[in-house]
């Protein structure tokens, strides 16, 4: 059902291939939004404002800051925004992007075709993800300043949907980002210059950042706010101070808290936990290495999957703020197959599938021993450390001993897992909005690397190879929804790693406060106080 | 004299040198580096990719190289450049520095004055309730972990006696005028600094105290006295400045950790000062923060041994050479 929402919602504006202009309006809603007022974020550390930085809270920024060419709208359908309209051609090779006339930088310079396609190809030689996001692009037309023509050496799938985020691609200005020569080591990042909503205010790095007002911006009437201040504040009775006495109105609640204090957060009257609607997601995974005797084995690896109880872990533990996975794509993505339900709890059965292979209990009652790496607190606890612990409980009732491994930082575990040197290992990949920049470099044979975040399990089959490949190169939003369901079900079967539970997006907000929960949560030009705020 | 201090500034610089280089090869041989750190905050990223900005940032040299490369900047005043902060490390430092010497120096002026005086008066009456009380809440200061005393005196003072700010150095927004802005400063740096101040007062006390006694006993003050001084010439003039040798060394060896002694204070009370940042530096691997910071430690230790010995000579005259 939900599925086929989605596919129609994207067909619309995807598959049609020509999408008639509109200008983006705000749309109705049930109250009517206040213009002005202001919003303390509570953030931790943003360290730069690099659009293409690492740190999450660097891009919650930069989102606000850049524009990009289309995004997200309420209904998680793609909209206008820097382009106002734009076409794919029937081949799937060349996208057509028709830009705001009126959209201008912060400097007053006109946004141009040439920002947006000097953007693509920074975004390409400098983003994390640029070559599965745009990897295809071959060269560029400008028939004028406002349109773009992109042209490609094959169809390339994710291509619009990686484009509805600044953190993905912000459109960013020739004339002042174009003169240095490293990308990286730009004194124009010190005050970025973009299009976006906001522009940035007074600020001091480590303790807080203010964006204020756009009151340029070229989409008419937004934003609502005047300004957002992102407060960095690292300790935890500071927070619960300052959430206690309002001194924030909007918090992400997974880098800043643990799920316990959710509970007792909820209690506060003038707080409200805004459930995550978007389509970007991640999920903790099980990584298994693929490689090596007896994870190599596939019957090992769905015992395992059968014995891990992870409604407990995420109705118990987690107090039902996360969702146990049900497929290898996280229930928000737009490809997500619905069918699936994932693996049940059966301890039963998991003793029966490792007798079934070969590894008999021996005296002590255990059959082997694997080890388990994780990043150690006190980062996200609830992601690393007790998923780690309750997995080593879990299998130790199937007779699997585990040795627990916690790493120092993501630098620590990213060594290790880079190195393939690990028998399990608890992994957080994001799916990157599209299942061919987040999904499938996880499974392919030929993202095989040296690199955290890369098929790290060692995972190879050569069918499941070809259809990420065609779904990647297909524009067509139904042939490749039934390319991924078919994917889904051959590794939910194969089990080269265990989804154990999806990650959504959770914003603690001021009652009082409209947050945009959809597409991915960071269209805060709409964000708006219901009620006059004194 | 000043040849003296010449020569002290050439070890230090000798010892600075062999300080870095120290840390370097340490740094280089924990698991990780800025680009692996940065790609896994990401959620990963193309190996293609993680190659160039090794490239760039010149962490695919040898380390040997990459150590020359440092030095040679070094010297010539550059403290490098970081990649997770896109800025300069000098800027970065300089940018953190403020807060956390009004922190650690307030503190450390609070807690030597303070603590030195419940230290004499402690020992006039070595049995008395107010010894008793100094050394009670000398072993109190002494045990107590520092974050701990700071998340208590944080919901005390910032939740139900909400008289102090619970986070950072400013208001927001900051008060128009100047003296506002500094008045809330201070007013910030309150709950820290006193935070800071138990735990160093904790030592003054009972070395001050320990001191005190010691001199007390000793026949130059039983001479002043039979000379008929006042008591409190005896004590303040004859008996303190012998007594508090031991406290100008202890002061000493803390206004080395100025630098980055008070990490979790900074942390606890959310302050934009030298500690997170070395912390922070130190969970991303980005070396030439870590490393700037360890060398502005470094220095900051020879220069505060050095005003040590000079402080030294002022009050014990017999002490002539300061090497």
């Amino acid at each position: 059902m939900l599925i086929m929402r989605k596919i129609t919602k994207l067909m619309s504006t995807l598959f049609l291939g020509i999408t008639v202009a509109v200008a983006f309006t705000p749309v109705a809603h049930a109250e009517t939004p206040v213009n002005g007022g202001s919003v303390v974020y509570l953030s931790s550390k943003i360290p730069s404002l690099n659009p293409l930085h690492s740190a999450y809270e660097v891009g919650l920024v930069t989102s606000q800051i850049f524009a990009s060419p289309v995004r997200m709208d309420e209904n998680n359908e793609i909209a206008p925004y820097l382009a106002e309209s734009w076409e794919i051609s029937s081949d799937g090779k060349t996208y057509t992007f028709h830009l705001a006339k009126n959209a201008t930088f912060h400097d007053g310079t006109p946004v141009t075709s040439a920002d947006l396609a000097f953007s693509f190809d920074i975004v390409l030689k400098y983003h994390r993800f640029g070559k599965q996001m745009f990897g295809p692009i071959e060269g560029y037309e400008f028939p004028d300043a406002n349109t773009l023509v992109v042209k490609l050496s094959k169809a390339h799938g994710p291509l619009l949907l990686a484009a509805t985020t600044p953190r993905q691609l912000p459109v960013m200005p020739k004339h002042i980002y174009g003169d240095a020569e490293e990308f990286m080591k730009q004194d124009a990042h010190k005050d970025p210059v973009g299009s976006g909503p906001f522009v940035i205010g007074d600020r001091k790095t480590d303790e807080y950042i203010t964006i204020v007002k756009n009151e340029n911006h070229f989409v008419e009437g937004l934003p609502y706010l005047d300004s957002i201040i992102y407060q960095n504040v690292a300790d935890k009775t500071a927070k619960r101070i300052g959430l206690r006495k309002n001194q924030f109105q909007l918090a992400r609640t997974d880098s800043v808290m643990r799920f316990s204090d959710i509970k007792e957060f909820s209690k506060i009257e003038h707080l409200a936990l805004a459930p995550y609607e978007g389509i970007a997601g991640g999920a903790i995974v099980l990584e298994f290495n693929n490689r090596k005797e007896p994870l190599n084995n596939k019957l090992v690896r769905q015992a395992i999957a059968y014995a891990v109880n992870r409604s407990t872990l995420s109705n118990v533990l987690h107090g039902g703020y996360t969702i146990p996975s049900r497929s290898p794509f996280p229930a928000t993505n737009v490809f997500f197959n619905d069918k699936l339900q994932g693996y049940a709890f059966d301890v039963d059965k998991a003793n029966s599938l490792l007798d079934e292979a070969g590894y008999a209990r021996k005296s002590d009652g255990m059959r082997f021993e694997l080890n388990l790496i994780f990043i150690a607190q006190p980062f996200m606890p609830d992601f690393n450390t007790m998923p780690a612990e309750y997995v080593a409980a879990s299998l130790k009732k199937i007779g699997i001993k585990v040795k627990l491994e916690p790493l120092q930082g993501f630098a620590g575990w990213a060594e290790r897992s880079a190195a393939w040197d690990f028998d399990m290992s608890i992994n957080w990949p994001g799916d990157k909005t599209d299942p061919a920049i987040g999904i499938s470099r996880l499974y392919v044979c030929e993202n095989i690397k040296k690199q955290a975040y890369t098929n790290t399990s060692g995972y190879c089959d050569a069918q499941v190879d070809e259809i990420f490949a065609m779904a990647a190169e297909e524009s067509d939003i139904q042939k490749r929804t039934s390319l991924y369901a078919e994917v889904q079900d051959i590794l939910l079967e194969e089990m080269p790693m265990l989804w154990m539970f999806d990650t959504p997006s959770l914003f603690f907000r001021h009652k009082d406060l409209f947050f945009p929960a959809y597409g991915t949560a960071e269209n805060w030009d709409v964000m708006y106080w219901k009620t006059e705020q004194k | 004299m000043k040849q003296a201090i010449i020569q002290r500034i050439f070890l230090g610089i000798v010892m600075i040198t062999a300080v870095i280089i120290l840390n370097f090869f340490l740094l280089h041989a924990a698991p990780g580096d800025v680009v692996d750190a940065m790609l896994a905050e990401g959620g990963g990223g193309d190996p293609e990719l993680a190659a160039r900005l090794r490239a760039s940032y010149g962490l695919d040299e040898a380390t040997h190289i990459q150590l020359i490369k440092y030095l040679g900047q070094v010297f010539r005043g550059d403290l490098g450049y970081s990649f997770y902060y896109d800025q300069s490390v000098t800027d970065l430092l300089l940018g953190h520095l403020p807060t956390t010497l009004m922190l650690t120096i307030s503190a450390l002026i609070l807690a030597v004055v303070i603590g030195t005086l419940f230290g004499v008066y402690a020992a006039l009456k070595p049995k008395g309730i107010f010894s008793n009380f100094v050394t009670v809440l000398s072993l109190f200061g002494y045990a107590t972990p520092v974050f701990w005393l700071g998340m208590i005196i944080l919901l005390v003072f910032a939740l139900y006696l909400p008289l102090f700010p619970a986070f950072g150095i400013r208001s927001l927004p900051e008060p128009e005028h100047a003296v506002g802005r500094i008045l809330d400063i201070i007013h910030h740096l309150v709950l820290p600094t006193f935070t800071l101040a138990i735990l160093y007062l904790a030592s003054y006390s009972r070395i001050s105290r320990a001191s005190m006694l010691d001199v007390l006993g000793s026949d130059y003050i039983r001479t002043a006295r039979a000379k008929g001084l006042s008591e409190t010439k005896v004590i303040f003039k004859h008996a303190l400045k012998n007594a508090a040798m031991p406290v100008v060394t202890l002061a000493g060896l803390q206004l080395a950790q100025v630098f980055s002694g008070a990490i979790l204070v900074e942390t606890v009370f959310s302050l934009p000062g030298v500690g997170p940042l070395l912390y922070e530096s130190i969970v991303r691997r980005d070396f030439p923060v870590i490393l700037g910071v360890l060398f502005g430690a470094a220095s900051t230790t020879i220069i505060a041994n050095i005003i040590t010995d000079l402080i030294y000579k002022y009050m014990d005259p017999r002490i002539q050479s300061i090497t």
